[in-house]
């Protein structure tokens, strides 16, 4: 079951096409990552999800059904550009940001010191907003996208600005937000804060879809068959004309090889030279990104693309 | 509607608690109170009476009274001839010996302490030195009392209508003064309030809240709520300074035995009007219908309200910052400043063709209109006029809301007025 499908989706402001019949699934408890360098159109397709703009043409499905008002009040959204009034104080503000959410005075109460009790930030009700850190508002505005328990929960740059720490906590929480079967989608040009935590990925670049899928598979699918080997002890020459070799020192090597890894390995147990390690290099999403946006025909969808 | 009211409160707690807020809603009437107190503290103060000789060397006046000052700030002494110089005068007046009466040229007046007479005690003695040398001369040229009193003849016009009586004469001059204080107090809050609301939406765009919160609202509540909530804040100030104000008038004045000089004294002030004049003044301010009056001033300057703050959130939602915004407001601003320039002849003419249009335009008529209410205006024209500002409302508002739902997600560009043009015709 999918929470998100955006269908044909096209956006233009003036001559400038934000979006060009972009087609997507988002399925429901996944965390999903929209990927795509600054001003490829990720905020254009969010906010036509969050129905803060609406698309020229294509349909946005908000679980199965087509999107409508009412559907907002299920939506989670924390805004890249995100802020928060600076006179008004923690306790007020979260109520506030609350009751806009459709939730009643006491429910919005009950849920806000719940929230403020798990990130331990329960002392800080009475500060105004401008008497806190930058990490500190990102909590209270994380605790913002999240009180009214949205089913679907989208993070626009989230770890902008949030120490290690921080960040790990947002993380965790996210985690254990889709094991309550939530929908995350995480927006961002920072393609290796994602690698790990994505279960599946669209990757956006100026206005077009250029790829999708699962992570893992993706890997698999722009895998260039090399293998990283480090190892105590000497190859010989040999070494280099059995294998097309990439690169070789006296611990470690990359080898490409497109027949049976192994191979590999035989080599050095025949030889009685010690593996330390040895490991299949998988692309990063980033080298994916590159590699997908230099290969127009990636795009064949596409033809009016420059 | 709920989420307005929502936003509308939080406009409204925020501003109302804020300290500016609280110390000018209590300041403006205290410094009204202090103003009134100090003129009237002044108009009593009489800084002791001033006591002036006058040396009458060439002997011309003898025989001519020289009259006190009535509020006793001056008291003047004649003395001929020539005796010893007292150090009880605060100034004296010396007319030499040689003064010739039929060529006059300025006497003297020399003061024995470094103190000045001040202003009114040298006007009086100006003044009466003229009428002393001027009954002299008159005397000199055997023109008898009588005959000089009925030269100085004061004439004064009375202003009055063909049809109407005289009260009612004097009650349109009344009432045009009423009127212009009106006009100039809704336009006062006008701008004040309007420029809270652009700043208001600067604030939030600068602050960067204006995404969190579009998606939870959609923009014309937004924009609804904080026009709103704003304008609750403009009546609670407007009202609190009523209430203040009138108690300030009818318990601390009399509390100090302010509200009428004590007899015998005038102020100052009221020197040019006779006490008549201002009884009738008074007379009239006590028969408008103030009732009807509060009504409709506040009905318009919820209209005008409603009207000018949603253009005023337009351009702050055009704007990229306060400076940027600022310098988009000049068409706002405009009509307002017209119609402020209108107003005199507006008020002098009420039942004139200019009155009756600038009463029905919506951008002028929530000023206009309140301030035409002591000229007593058809009901009629009060209604339609009320129609038309609450349907020009309606029309700014739905183009206003185009700009703003645009403009708000607008960030680090300088809007131009032909950008602003598309955003109207642009589909949302």
């Amino acid at each position: 079951m999918d929470q998100v499908t955006l269908r044909n989706i096209e956006k233009r402001y003036g001559d400038h096409i934000a979006s060009a019949s972009v087609s997507f699934s988002i399925p429901r408890g996944s965390i999903f990552g929209l990927l795509g360098p600054n001003g490829a159109g990720k905020t254009t397709l969010i906010r036509m999800i969050t129905r803060i703009t609406m698309p020229d043409s294509g349909q946005v499905l908000f679980g199965g059904e087509p999107l409508r008002e009412e559907h907002t009040s299920r939506i989670g959204y924390m805004p890249e550009e995100r802020g928060l009034y600076k006179t008004m104080k923690v306790y007020e503000h979260l109520i506030y940001l609350a009751r806009l959410k459709n939730l009643s005075g006491t429910e919005a109460a009950n849920r806000v010191n719940q929230w403020l009790d798990k990130f331990e930030i329960a002392g800080w009700k009475q500060k105004k907003i401008e008497e806190l850190s930058k990490g500190m508002a990102q909590k209270v505005q994380f605790i913002a996208t999240v009180l009214h328990d949205p089913d679907l929960l989208i993070l626009d740059e989230p770890f902008s600005g949030l120490d290690p720490i921080n960040a790990k906590l947002i993380e965790d929480e996210i985690y254990a937000l889709r094991q309550q079967g939530k929908t995350i989608i995480f927006s961002t040009h920072r393609m290796e804060q994602v690698e790990d935590i994505c279960d599946q990925i669209v990757l956006i670049d100026q206005g077009h879809k250029i790829l999708e899928g699962e992570v893992a598979e993706l890997k698999q699918r722009f895998k260039e068959d090399k293998y990283h080997i480090t190892f105590d002890g000497v190859v010989g020459d040999d070494f280099a004309e059995t294998f097309d070799v990439q690169m070789v020192t006296e611990h470690e090597a990359t080898v490409h090889s497109r027949s049976c890894s192994n191979d590999i390995l035989k080599y050095f147990l025949d030889r009685d030279i010690t593996i330390r390690s040895y490991s299949e290099i998988l692309p990063s999403l980033n080298e994916i990104f590159i590699r997908a946006v230099n290969e127009p025909k990636s795009r064949a969808d596409q033809p009016t693309y420059i | 509607m709920s989420k307005i009211l929502i936003i509308m409160q939080r406009e409204y707690i925020t501003r109302v608690r804020k300290r500016t807020f609280i110390v000018s809603t209590l300041l403006a009437p205290l410094g009204f109170f202090a103003l009134i107190l100090f003129s009237v503290l002044m108009s009593n103060y009489s800084g002791g009476t001033k006591q002036v000789a006058i040396y009458d060397d060439a002997g011309l006046f003898s025989g001519v009274a020289f009259p006190d000052a009535p509020d006793r700030s001056v008291e003047l002494h004649y003395i001929k001839g020539d005796q010893t110089t007292s150090k009880k005068y605060d100034a004296i007046i010396r007319i030499p010996a040689n003064y010739d009466i039929d060529n006059p040229r300025k006497i003297a007046i020399s003061c024995t302490s470094d103190k000045n007479l001040g202003m009114i005690a040298s006007t009086y003695i100006n003044k009466v030195f003229s009428d002393k040398v001027r009954q002299v001369r008159a005397s000199k040229m055997n023109i008898t009392q009588d005959q000089l009193d009925n030269l100085n003849t004061d004439i004064e016009l009375s202003y009055q209508k063909l049809s109407e009586d005289k009260k009612k004469g004097a009650t349109a001059v009344v009432g045009m003064g009423f009127g212009y204080l009106i006009g100039i107090a809704i336009y006062t809050l006008l701008l004040v309030y309007g420029t809270m609301i652009m700043k208001g939406v600067v604030e939030e765009k600068s602050s960067r809240i204006m995404e969190v919160l579009v998606s939870s609202v959609k923009p014309i509540q937004l924009m609804l709520g904080k026009i709103l909530g704003i304008a609750a804040v403009g009546l609670t100030q407007f009202i609190l300074w009523i209430i203040l104000m009138s108690l300030s008038v009818i318990f601390l004045l009399p509390a100090l035995g302010l509200t009428r000089p004590p007899g015998g004294q005038r102020m100052p002030a009221s020197e040019t009007m006779d006490p008549q004049t201002v009884d009738q003044v008074i007379s009239i301010l006590k028969d408008f219908h103030y009732g009807p009056m509060i009504v409709v001033l506040l009905l318009f300057f919820l209209g005008g309200f409603l009207l000018y703050g949603s253009l005023f959130a337009a351009i702050g939602a055009a704007g990229g910052d306060e400076t940027d915004s600022q310098s988009l407001t000049f068409p706002v601003i405009l009509p307002i400043i017209i119609t402020i320039a209108m107003m005199t002849n507006i008020l002098g003419q009420p039942d004139g063709k200019l009155a009756f249009w600038a009463s029905l335009v919506p951008f002028s008529s929530p000023i206009i209109m309140p301030s035409l209410m002591p000229a007593n205006p058809p009901l009629w024209q009060i209604a339609l006029s009320l129609i038309l500002l609450f349907g020009g409302f309606v029309v700014c508002a739905a183009l206003a809301a185009r700009i703003y739902r645009t403009g708000i997600l607008m960030y680090g560009k300088k809007t131009s007025f032909r950008e602003i043009g598309r955003w109207l015709f642009m589909k949302s």
